[in-house]
């Protein structure tokens, strides 16, 4: 009994799509749209396609003077917050930390460290969107000079302030 | 059971309610995510002017803030206004003569305060706040985390004032 009805209903060959059906399509269709506007998903493929070179340069305080070791040029920096690449190192220049201190007259003074501590000032070369609103890194993030960032090469890990962000001619890798 | 599969009918159970009422509860949340924006409060909207005070920023960065450029909150995007002044002075710091014991003041080294103008247009709440963007209140005091295209910062609102409209 149970082989005829089944064949019944092969035989019918049509399958009903009622309202409920329509709903759950909706319902997934919306899932799915909502997942890639917010993983940024239709940003990523439309900005991604026109990035452009840009140099950014960054300033590094007060770090230990044995950390110029590690500052490799070509080093390749990823930025942690953003889980992207930050871009290449291009240049550094090393100074001894800069310090206030106040004296007697509570006046404040700018000196350095004489404590084997240092600034770095560097460039690098990463690549991401010029738009109106400001740089997109990557295509996706938005940096701009005063932006810390917590970044990371193979050898070292620190944070740096963005000082300045150009647009330079595209360097094919 | 076969007289109902072969008339063809569904027989709505428990399940499709189910089914019903999570899907109606996920529009509920979609709509109220997306269009409170424009529930409630006034309509009327009037012409503000506010100044950020950022405290303390390093010289280089002074020519970063410029007149005409839009102002965004940082985490949620809200368009804040637009720059039309830029004022800026030394940071003071106040330090301590030990000597004499008394409070002196001088001019923070290569540091200044920046004081940005920023027009915009707010309408008010409910609960009678002056609201930008239909979404984020400013008032004086308030704690701005600020994006513009080049400088991104923290800013307290120091002045406020309503330019048109009231």
């Amino acid at each position: 009994m149970g082989q005829e009805n089944s064949s019944a209903k092969k035989a019918k060959g049509k399958v009903r799509f009622n309202i409920i059906d329509f709903l759950i399509v909706i319902v997934i269709i919306g899932a799915i749209v909502g997942i890639a506007l917010r993983y940024g998903l239709v940003e990523k493929v439309t900005n991604q396609s026109a990035l452009s070179s840009a140099r950014i340069s960054f300033l590094i305080q007060d770090i230990n003077e044995d950390s110029s070791n590690y500052f490799g040029i070509g080093d390749e920096f990823t930025a942690l917050d953003f889980s992207c690449d930050l871009g290449e190192l291009e240049s550094r220049q090393f100074i001894p930390a800069e310090a206030f201190i106040t004296n007697q007259y509570g006046e404040i003074i700018k000196t350095h460290s004489n404590d084997n501590r240092i600034d770095v000032r560097g460039t690098m070369i990463g690549e991401g969107t010029f738009t109106e609103d400001g740089f997109l890194l990557d295509g996706l993030h938005y940096i701009a000079p005063g932006t810390t960032i917590h970044m990371q090469s193979a050898n070292i890990d620190v944070f740096m302030t963005v000082t300045a962000i150009e647009q330079i001619e595209d360097i094919n890798k | 059971m076969t007289a109902n599969k072969q008339t063809g009918k569904h027989k709505f159970n428990v399940v499709d309610a189910i089914i019903i009422v999570l899907i109606l509860a996920i529009v509920a949340v979609g709509a109220f995510i997306f269009v409170r924006k424009g529930i409630g409060g006034s309509e009327e909207t009037f012409d503000i002017e506010y100044v950020l005070e950022f405290r303390n920023v390093r010289d280089e960065f002074l020519g970063n803030f410029k007149v005409g450029a839009k102002v965004l909150d940082s985490s949620k995007k809200y368009q804040l206004g637009e720059i039309i002044s830029v004022t800026s002075e030394p940071t003071t710091f106040t330090g301590t003569n030990t000597i004499e014991g008394k409070l002196v003041y001088h001019d923070y080294p290569e540091h200044s305060d920046i004081s940005v103008t920023v027009k915009a247009k707010v309408t008010i709440s409910d609960e009678n706040r002056y609201m930008i963007d239909n979404g984020y209140r400013i008032s004086v005091g308030s704690l701005v985390y600020v994006r513009m295209p080049d400088y991104i910062g923290a800013a307290y609102c120091t002045n406020f004032k309503i330019t048109e409209g009231k």
